[in-house]
């Protein structure tokens, strides 16, 4: 047996590179997108002051932003089959940890943004006749969206990275790749550097992509006194 | 002594200073008078290196501003206050006169210590030494201001807009300090826009208007002897 | 089943072991991470053009590749190159770069916060660089960065468990030994989701204090006339 057979890199070895960089991306794109809908939901009942739950999200956000994700994965992935009947898969487990931790850090985010509008806007609408909802839709809402976007950009490009530990839990993306090529090949000098690289080139697309759109919103925006 | 000699400075396109030449005696009080924007404070600043001269050269002491082995020495001896105070935020009044003289001439810092507290009192703020400069009023700071710049023992003093940034009831206290350097002989170049002041304390007047020296004289006859109209009218609006 | 703490309390012993561990590595790796992002910092300021390149490739290399990759990288690759260490210090190493790439970008944020009238007059009074750096502009800049610093630091600590990976035995190496043991991750590692709260609200204690101790006097207040 000629080993020296196995621990080459084969050409397949690309293609278990770019399945594992389509799930780093499917995992990150839905965790991120989910988490920042659930974040943006849950700040809006921590900003309202809605009894009891609003108690419940700033102890949830407390929780989920002081612990390590890893943690959280192990939890939801080893520790909820063994005390419920839900058993997620890994990727499952990975999608749904990743959601909930992204929401954590948005909802901070978002009641900076929504602090950050000055309350002479709020005192103007309701003098009006206002009512909450209104207020946050036509007023203050509208405000805050150029306050998120830069923070929201810099923990997208954060938890892209993050999404790297999901491997550990078994899902089948780029660090998992990365994993098992170094075990096979054992050329972590090759192997890790390749890896670092995508996820780099990643994180830079992401962090390019989202300044356009933020210009945009910028552009559009064009009523807005400039923040001190 | 400092000389300029015909010296100029331009940012880009834009000359701020256009062949000035003059001289400021050792015991001498300048004040440098002129419109906004003339370039007064950037001359002073070209004095002690902090502007680099585009034309001509500074000698202070007979040494060249434009020798960068001559810019330490330069600026042991030439000490400036500023508009804006820029006092050391995270340190006290006292530490803030000591810093420069323990670290650039090497005092102890006790005997360095002792005489700061000796300008502290001269400028009436002795019990202020362990005051952090945002606890302190204007005034006071340029005080401190003042104090830092004397703990160097410069041979001269200089002086930039020290009272612009302060409230007017606090200016009087800062050029009552001034006044008195100026009776001990201290040699001092004081850009201002206090026009009693600088007529009551300076003895000679430099007049600077776009970036060129239009007179340069004792301070009897720039205000008692002035023949140039615009000058007339600046001092007229001044006294406003 | 039901939850069960039972299993997971018996085991405190173990936990804390781990626990102690993490502080270690904790505390190296925040001294290390400070002083290596000053340095760095500073090498982004200097006029130097390969300092100032090499600093900021750095800077980007560690921040946009994922903790776990430069961790496997160092792991895996520092013994083909002759350095073998135990994964502790490996871990502390991996974790000490990556950690001050970010703080070098929060301190050369404070230095540029500085106000230039006050670098000036210090330049003025003769100071050499090298004091008016040391002197002036990093005692600020640092209680500038005081709170960003801060932020990183907790962040520091939670990313500890990853070296779980390399077989370090710390807090969350011994729980994952735990829950194998006992058959009871939920609530080993519900139990460690609260102890890393508790040392996170520690460490953001700790710089609260240092916040105050340090702003007392020199936030503006309001001013009495004097």
């Amino acid at each position: 047996m000629n080993l020296y057979q196995y621990t080459a890199f084969v050409p397949h070895d690309a293609m278990l590179i770019w399945n594992g960089f389509l799930w780093t991306f499917g995992i990150f794109a839905s965790s991120t997108v989910l988490g920042s809908l659930l974040g943006f939901l849950l700040a809006l009942l921590l900003h309202a002051r809605v009894p009891i739950l609003a108690w419940l999200v700033a102890g949830f956000v407390e929780l989920f932003r002081n612990s390590p994700l890893l943690v959280q994965l192990f939890l939801v992935f080893y520790g909820l089959p063994v005390v419920t009947s839900f058993s997620p898969s890994a990727t499952e487990a990975a999608i749904l940890t990743m959601t909930v931790n992204t929401a954590a850090f948005m909802v901070v985010i978002v009641v900076a943004a929504l602090d950050a509008v000055p309350r002479g806007q709020w005192h103007a609408a309701i003098s009006s006749g206002m009512g909450y909802p209104q207020v946050m839709r036509l007023v203050v809402l509208p405000q805050a969206v150029r306050t998120v976007i830069p923070p929201a950009i810099v923990l997208a490009v954060g938890q892209l990275q993050t999404s790297s530990l999901v491997s550990i839990i078994g899902v089948n993306e780029l660090a998992r790749a990365g994993t098992i090529l170094n075990n096979r090949t054992l050329r972590p000098f090759i192997v890790w550097p390749v890896i670092g690289l995508i996820y780099f080139v990643m994180a830079k697309l992401l962090s390019h992509f989202a300044a356009r759109v933020e210009r945009r919103v910028r552009a559009r925006i064009t009523w807005f006194a400039p923040a001190t | 002594m400092i000389e300029l000699k015909a010296i100029g400075k331009s940012y880009g396109t834009l000359q701020v200073l256009n062949d000035i030449s003059m001289s400021f005696r050792d015991g001498e009080v300048t004040a440098v008078l002129g419109p906004s924007g003339a370039g007064k404070s950037t001359l002073i600043r070209c004095i002690n290196c902090l502007e680099i001269l585009s034309a001509g050269d500074i000698l202070v002491d007979g040494k060249s501003v434009r020798e960068r082995r001559n810019v330490r020495e330069i600026r042991r001896q030439c000490s400036m206050v500023f508009q804006q105070f820029n006092l050391y935020p995270h340190l006290t009044a006292l530490d803030n006169i000591i810093l420069a003289p323990v670290h650039v001439l090497g005092l102890a810092r006790e005997a360095a210590r002792q005489r700061a507290r000796e300008l502290l009192a001269m400028v009436g703020l002795a019990d202020k030494e362990r005051r952090y400069p945002a606890e302190l009023s204007g005034g006071e700071q340029q005080r401190v201001g003042i104090c830092r710049a004397l703990a160097m023992r410069p041979r001269h003093l200089l002086l930039d807009e020290v009272t612009s940034a302060i409230d007017p009831e606090m200016t009087a206290e800062v050029l009552r300090v001034i006044e008195n350097l100026a009776a001990q002989g201290t040699t001092m170049v004081l850009v201002t826009h206090e026009i009693d002041f600088a007529r009551r304390v300076a003895h000679r007047i430099a007049f600077i208007e776009r970036g060129r020296l239009i007179k340069h004289e004792s301070s009897d006859d720039f205000f008692g002897n002035q023949s140039d109209e615009r000058i007339l009218r600046f001092i007229q609006k001044m006294k406003h | 089943m039901e939850v069960d703490f039972g299993a997971v309390l018996a085991q405190r012993a173990y936990l804390l072991q781990g626990l102690g561990l993490t502080i270690e590595i904790s505390l190296a790796s925040i001294l290390l991470s400070f002083v290596l992002g000053i340095g760095v910092a500073l090498c982004r300021i200097a006029p130097l053009r390969p300092l100032h390149s090499l600093a900021g490739l750095y800077i980007d290399v560690f921040r946009n590749t994922p903790f776990l990759v430069q961790l496997f990288f160092f792991y895996y690759g520092l013994p083909e190159i002759g350095i073998s260490t135990n994964p502790v210090v490996t871990g502390t190493l991996a974790l000490s770069l990556a950690v001050a790439a970010g703080n070098a970008e929060i301190i050369r944020a404070g230095i540029e916060t500085v106000d230039a009238g006050v670098i000036q007059a210090a330049r003025s009074f003769g100071l050499a660089t090298f004091n008016v750096y040391r002197l002036v502009v990093l005692p600020i800049a640092l209680r500038t960065a005081l709170r960003p610093l801060g932020s990183a630091f907790v962040n520091l600590v939670l990313t500890t468990s990853v070296l779980s990976s390399i077989t370090v035995n710390d807090l969350m190496g011994n729980a994952v030994n735990i829950a194998a043991d006992t058959f009871r991750p939920f609530e080993v590692y519900l139990v460690l989701l609260i102890a890393y709260c508790a040392m996170t609200f520690v460490v953001s204690g700790c710089v609260n204090g240092a916040h105050a101790l340090l702003y007392s006097r020199l936030s503006e207040r309001p001013q009495l006339q004097g």
